[in-house]
């Protein structure tokens, strides 16, 4: 299937390439700052999913270079990481895209929605 | 495995990240590993995953980086008994120059000699691999290197500062993927020959690799 263009969304989704455990990482920090210890435990949690601590060191790093989290002063050896505004903005158009897909696949599926 | 030697796997599997990388995070990145080894994460799933983000770290995330000479990386983790062989999973760097290979070789103390000389042979390396008799202390471990320079590169030792050595212990070998020089590696053995450490030979006359072997392709600088 050809896709022609992509949608004004879809452009503003910069997460749409960044992959799951990016947006997984910046769902976590949306609640505020945490280090990589609390982060996995809290990923766990909400997602049911155990992250490895390389994937989690290795999205950070690209979530930092897109300037989407930063790191805080460390307490010990532990980084702190905080979301940005713009890391904010990006997850909430993913989500929106998100609900999007969603929403149809429900009706589609005949669950309702939309 | 004992709690040093899960320590010993993941800081090897650290000590793959590029220097950058470990100068910023190895600190917490240790931490976070023995809090999630406390919690009852396996060692080796904690290892595998920061050797495959190490992998990557060097490989995928730096496009524009020159790559080193294509290697086979051979670490060897000879102390961790329990952690038969270990080859990391294989995936296909986007942006490597060319094919790309390299290998994390975790083995066991007790076969040590029979591990390395299969893992040499299926790469047809002409590395000779021998026995010798050691301490308790240095059973499975690399106790020396011989090596002539091949015409793709040499073998190279990667040390570590320990108490058993001296000049330090022997965590890697880091070997081209092309290399065709000769070398011998000489493994420490226990009381008992080191022949009948080996693992039984199949009716072609291979000895078989205990599983499991995981494989990992990718490129290392060197």
């Amino acid at each position: 299937m050809a896709v022609a263009g992509r949608g004004r969304g879809d452009e503003r989704d910069v997460l749409r390439r960044a992959g799951d455990a990016s947006v997984l990482i910046l769902t976590s920090l949306a609640d505020g700052p945490k280090h990589g210890y609390a982060l996995l435990l809290d990923i766990k949690e909400f997602s049911r999913l155990q992250m490895g601590p390389g994937t989690l060191y290795g999205a950070l790093d690209r979530l930092e270079g897109l300037g989407l989290v930063e790191a805080l002063p460390a307490e010990d050896r532990r980084h702190p990481y905080r979301i940005t505004s713009a890391g904010a903005m990006a997850l909430r158009d993913h989500l929106d895209s998100l609900e999007r897909v969603s929403a149809v696949g429900r009706l589609r599926l005949g669950l309702g929605g939309v | 495995m004992t709690r040093p030697r899960q320590a010993r796997l993941v800081h090897i599997a650290v000590r793959c990240y590029s220097p950058k990388w470990r100068e910023r995070h190895a600190d917490e990145a240790t931490e976070l590993a023995e809090l999630l080894m406390r919690d009852g994460m396996s060692a080796v799933f904690i290892a595998l995953s920061y050797l495959k983000a190490a992998t990557r770290d060097r490989l995928v995330t730096r496009p524009k980086r020159r790559l080193g000479p294509t290697a086979a990386v051979l670490l060897i983790g000879a102390t961790l008994v329990g952690v038969p062989l270990v080859l990391l999973d294989s995936f296909t760097a986007a942006n490597a120059a060319s094919s790309n290979e390299s290998f994390v070789v975790v083995l066991s103390g007790h076969n040590a000699v029979g591990h390395l000389e299969s893992v040499f042979r299926s790469h047809h390396f002409n590395i000779k691999v021998e026995g010798e008799s050691s301490s308790p202390s240095q059973i499975g471990a690399v106790l020396a290197v011989k090596a002539d320079g091949g015409e793709h590169g040499t073998l190279t030792v990667i040390r570590r500062s320990c108490a058993a050595s001296v000049s330090g212990c022997i965590d890697a070998l880091v070997v081209p993927l092309h290399y065709t020089g000769m070398a011998q590696v000489i493994v420490g053995c226990g009381p008992k020959p080191c022949e009948a450490a080996l693992a039984p030979a199949n009716a072609q006359g291979n000895r078989r690799l205990q599983p499991p072997v995981i494989s990992v392709r990718g490129a290392f600088e060197h």
